[in-house]
């Protein structure tokens, strides 16, 4: 494909055909505009009329190529992380047992700690709740139908995942069945690591209060932590999709 | 009118050479070489430690069951072989000879043909492991992707060996186009992720605030250092959180110009090493810094190359003439491969 000479047959460098090089041009720009699309197709969510039809145009290339990224680390703002707990169940009268993953202390080395904590953070982006989505009673039919084939798919794979991790679990440590809720850790602002802290407000990372299941019961649930407050700059609405 | 036609045509003409310059000159390896042995390694290494737990992520009863992975990704264009594999014998010989293939990567033997069969298995591994994986594996995916390209086992590898068996003297290290193209593609897919990384960020309060990166020390998941002494210092906190954004979201303005490329690429340093030494991602902080080697130039890597090779040469007790005669140096390569600057 490539005429090169090695420099010891002749000082001339290699060199492609004009028309090769038109033909590799082409493709070059079409995989940039691939790897262009994909995170631009992420940050215009929910959608854009301009992107959406070049990003299903590119779908098949961008998704092959594992392209499909946003690279919004860390980003609009850095989350509570996201735990897995468990409970297992034994068949054979052994007490049920639970536990929790990442842990850093049974999980090593260091990736693959994070290969756990990975896997209990997509437990929480797939999470969809249980029941259907209210729509407003001026929502077209056609939309309400939309919207609700759209939750039930998103409930299905949350579902198949968490049963996934239940059964791994339950298989791995010979229980007849594990139960997985979702945790999330909120983390403490600075102030609780200052001389000014408030000794009646957690002060240490791991402080049990700091935790919260996700998937308890209503009446289960532990007093939260106040959330912070949003703050904005004056005149500046939040974005779509902000969670704060 | 004939101006601004004669000033149209100019401008067109030079952009074409200013588009045949970027993407066809000729290219010295070794960057690309370095950055296969490095990247080539951390393949090596993430594949591995998917191996210490190999059935509890891709065994029949794995986190993310093979039924389950496929449900995830239904209507996706993603393939993996691993998808049709349910018995634990097959999958960890296939799961060896991944290892292999990235180890014959690494080290550059038969490396033209074993470049695609890691790309080929890079892809495999993401596309099964949906839900288990992180920025590591995306840079991981981009770097086989690229370096499949190009003839990274021209220098530093064990194909040049081989070719200094059957000739019997050291070979040149060639110049390719292709050698061109794989980095610039590289150099170009790192500025659209910093773009996007920044401007991500440029939509959320905290990195406006300045408290972003306390939210990221703050966790305890990802703490690998204890940092919670700079809550007594929030300018600190600050300064960290608004450089980091902008140094992000302007590297792809940042890196290309000579006077502020290894500013650019020093901040890189700082802000991935941060990364692996504070919040635990040592894999990916690794990962980032490789691929930001794609803006070294090759005559700078054959540079340090060469001085590391003499200085160990030296301390052996073997002579500098010697050291003239040593793969890859620059001696020896100029004498034979005026290569082109990029």
């Amino acid at each position: 494909m490539e005429v090169s000479r090695t420099n010891s047959d002749n000082n001339s460098p290699p060199t492609w055909s004009r028309g090769f090089k038109l033909l590799v041009s082409a493709l070059v720009a079409f995989h940039l505009a691939a790897v262009f699309i994909a995170p631009m197709s992420f940050a215009v969510r929910p959608g854009s009329p301009a992107i959406d039809p070049l990003r299903a145009a590119l779908a098949p290339y961008i998704q092959a190529l594992y392209l499909d990224h946003g690279y919004a680390f860390f980003a609009p703002d850095p989350d509570p992380s996201h735990l897995v707990e468990y409970r297992l169940e034994f068949a054979d009268g052994t007490p049920s047992r639970t536990g929790r993953f990442p842990d850093r202390h049974e999980h090593f080395p260091r990736m693959l700690y994070h290969r756990h904590f990975m896997l209990s953070e997509s437990l929480n982006t797939y999470y969809a709740p249980p029941e259907a989505p209210r729509f407003p009673a001026s929502m077209p039919a056609e939309e309400r139908a939309q919207e609700l084939q759209v939750w039930r798919t998103a409930r299905a794979r949350f579902e198949a995942l968490r049963d996934s991790y239940a059964r791994h679990l339950a298989a791995e440590q010979g229980a007849a069945s594990a139960e997985v809720h979702r945790l999330r850790h909120d983390f403490l602002p600075p102030s609780q690591f200052t001389n000014q802290r408030d000794p009646a407000r957690p002060y240490k990372l791991d402080d049990p209060r700091t935790y919260q299941d996700l998937d308890a019961a209503p009446a289960l649930l532990p007093s939260p932590l106040p959330a912070p407050t949003p703050k904005f700059l004056p005149g500046i609405s939040p974005l779509p999709g902000d969670t704060r | 009118m004939n101006a601004i036609v004669s000033a149209t045509k100019s401008w067109f003409t030079d952009a074409l050479q200013a588009w045949e310059r970027f993407w066809f000159t000729p290219t010295r390896p070794e960057t690309l070489a370095l950055i296969r042995i490095l990247g080539g390694a951390m393949l090596f290494y993430t594949h591995f430690v998917w191996g210490l737990k190999l059935n509890a992520f891709l065994g029949p009863h794995a986190f993310i069951d093979n039924a389950t992975a496929l449900q995830l990704q239904e209507g996706w264009y993603s393939w993996s072989y691993l998808w049709y594999i349910e018995s634990p014998a097959l999958l960890w010989t296939l799961h060896i000879a991944a290892l292999i293939i990235f180890a014959l990567f690494t080290l550059g033997l038969f490396t033209r043909v074993v470049s695609v069969l890691a790309f080929v298995v890079t892809l495999a591994y993401c596309h099964r492991l949906h839900g288990a994986q992180f920025g590591l594996d995306q840079v991981n995916a981009m770097l086989a992707t690229y370096l499949m390209i190009a003839p990274c086992g021209e220098v530093y590898s064990l194909d040049r060996w081989r070719r200094l068996w059957r000739s019997g003297q050291w070979p040149a290290p060639r110049a390719f186009i292709s050698t061109n193209i794989a980095t610039r593609l590289i150099q170009l897919h790192l500025c659209i992720l910093y773009l996007f990384g920044g401007i991500s960020k440029l939509r959320g309060q905290m990195w406006w605030d300045g408290s972003a990166v306390w939210g990221a020390i703050a966790n305890l998941e990802y703490q690998s250092i204890d940092l919670t002494w700079l809550a007594q210092y929030p300018w600190i906190i600050a300064a960290l959180t608004h450089i980091t954004v902008f140094w992000e979201t302007f590297y792809c303005f940042t890196i290309w110009p000579k006077w502020s490329r290894p500013l650019t690429l020093a901040l890189a340093v700082a802000v991935h090493g941060g990364i692996a030494l504070g919040l635990g991602m040592v894999t990916f902080g690794t990962a980032m810094i490789i691929a930001n080697m794609a803006f070294v130039s090759p005559a700078l890597v054959a540079a340090v190359v060469n001085l590391v090779a003499r200085n160990r040469v030296r301390e052996q007790g073997r002579g500098g003439e010697s050291a003239a005669h040593s793969p890859g140096s620059l001696a020896a390569d100029r004498r034979s491969n005026p290569a082109p600057a990029r």
